[in-house]
């Protein structure tokens, strides 16, 4: 059982792995510019955590059941590795740009103070992820939950709650050729990271709903051609210790700064086909949004 | 055929968008690595000289990626005054870089006059040629070696308007590299 739980927090282990790189240095970036730096995250969340939530839009009139197991991965385009710094800083001219969080390249500039350099980032092309979920459907609608519990790892401590309530619209039109059907999501996801230590304390919230329209269709009943249109949005509320170790922004320095970052989801156009060979269901698809996202999933549907 | 097109079409679609992209997650790691020489002395002598050293191994970012470092770049370096005795100034400023053996030197940069106070929170940015450059890049080779530094600040007739007749001088010099470490 401890081996099934540390597979499917491995959307945790990217978590964990995000803050144990980055985290201390995040406090040597300024409010502003710490907004631009994470934004990507924001975004990479919104996409994975409305990711995955369908493979079939014909949802059963009588009882339904389903656990689903998915991967994901997530590619991280150039555009979302970099951003421009503009420190408000007398003096200091166009800078190069510099890593978002995802990046792999950090800028400097000569301060008063001597040279300050930006953090680099997690230098990653693609973001691996997991995932488990399991619903249930009764009357043509189906809810789907998501949820691991607030638990501590060292000094993380991390948790996520999400459901999907789907209805089949299809059900209701009499000879449609495909089924359709309509879903609304919320995930929240959330890590707090506090060691005792003041400058080290980072709290995260991610909050990200979806609503979605998907079709699909049966093929000579074992395959299941799907494809979906989905409206999205993310944002992420961050609390973290900025201490200025240039001595740049004195009115800033030395305290904890709350934040909210909206991620870069809006629409997304989904394609996929599972193959479903009794109570079990295999299924692969490409999420295009900003962030093109693969899944990959095992399901148990009964 | 129809039928075997609607199957397989989606997942044509998928995996050949999946291979146009990369498989490998991680990217190369280029971190800025800003190595401080601290430069101290007190005295009355009417010459200054202040030897200070540096490895790279006194530094974490360098410690923790030792084994996958692949290249190692000077990119800029800067003086800054961070407390002196009032109107401390001499002739002939000499900041002068070595390799670990103390006599092969790396770069050299030399200011006429120098007046220290003009150098605090205003930092003195040192313009390299580019043979300089390739000098200090050709000794970071072999970055997996650490490697260190020898620094030597030396200032002649030195004087300052303070009453007391021992002066001090406490600066820096802040030397700017960039690492290229593979995943």
């Amino acid at each position: 059982m401890k081996k099934l739980s540390m597979i499917l927090l491995f959307v945790f282990f990217i978590s964990s792995n995000f803050y144990s790189q980055i985290g201390v240095k995040l406090s040597s970036l300024q409010p502003d510019e710490l907004k631009e730096y994470i934004k990507p995250a924001s975004t990479w969340f919104g996409t994975v955590l409305n990711s995955a939530t369908y493979y079939d839009a014909d949802v059963p009139e009588v009882f339904g059941f389903k656990f689903n197991v998915i991967g994901m991965w997530t590619i991280v385009p150039d555009g979302q590795k970099t951003f421009k710094p503009k420190p408000n800083i007398t003096g200091v001219g166009e800078l190069e740009p510099t890593a978002t969080v995802f990046g792999n390249q950090s800028s400097y500039f000569l301060s008063d103070h001597g040279f300050y350099t930006y953090p680099a980032g997690l230098a990653l092309n693609a973001v691996p992820s997991a995932m488990y979920q399991v619903a249930g459907s009764l009357f043509n609608t189906e809810l789907m939950l998501r949820f691991y519990p607030s638990t501590q790892y060292d000094e993380v401590k991390v948790g996520l709650f999400g459901f999907g309530i789907k209805h089949d619209i299809s059900s209701h039109i009499p000879l449609v050729p495909v089924d359709i059907s309509v879903q609304l999501l919320y995930n929240h996801f959330n890590l707090n990271h506090n060691n005792g230590d003041v400058e080290d304390y980072t709290d995260v919230k991610s909050n990200n709903i979806a609503f979605n329209v998907h079709a699909s269709k049966k093929l000579a009943s074992v395959f299941i051609v799907y494809g979906g249109l989905q409206y999205e949005s993310s944002s992420m509320d961050l609390e973290y210790y900025y201490e200025d170790p240039n001595n740049l922004y004195p009115e800033l320095a030395n305290k904890n700064h709350k934040l909210k970052i909206d991620g870069d989801n809006h629409f997304r156009f989904t394609l996929g086909g599972a193959l479903k060979l009794g109570y079990f269901v295999m299924n692969a698809d490409v999420n295009l949004t900003k962030l093109t996202t693969f899944t990959l999933g095992l399901s148990l549907d009964i | 055929m129809k039928k075997f097109n609607r199957i397989f079409l989606p997942l044509l679609i998928i995996v050949t968008l999946f291979c146009s992209y990369s498989c490998d997650p991680f990217d190369d790691l280029f971190l800025t690595l800003s190595m401080d020489l601290e430069f101290t002395t007190s005295g009355n002598n009417s010459t200054i000289l202040i030897p200070a050293s540096i490895c790279l191994s006194n530094f974490k970012d360098y410690n923790d990626n030792q084994k996958n470092i692949e290249e190692i770049n000077y990119i800029s370096s800067a003086y800054l005054t961070l407390s002196a005795t009032t109107g401390l100034q001499g002739d002939n400023l000499r900041l002068t870089f070595y390799q670990a053996d103390h006599t092969t030197i790396l770069f050299q940069y030399t200011q006429n006059h120098f007046v220290a106070g003009d150098y605090v929170n205003n930092p003195l940015e040192i313009v390299l040629t580019e043979q300089e450059k390739a000098s200090v890049n050709n000794y970071l080779e072999e970055p997996q070696v650490d490697k260190c530094f020898y620094a030597v600040l030396e200032l002649s007739n030195v004087s300052h308007t303070a009453p007391q007749q021992n002066y001090y001088l406490s600066s820096k010099m802040e030397f700017l590299t960039k690492l290229k470490i593979k995943p």
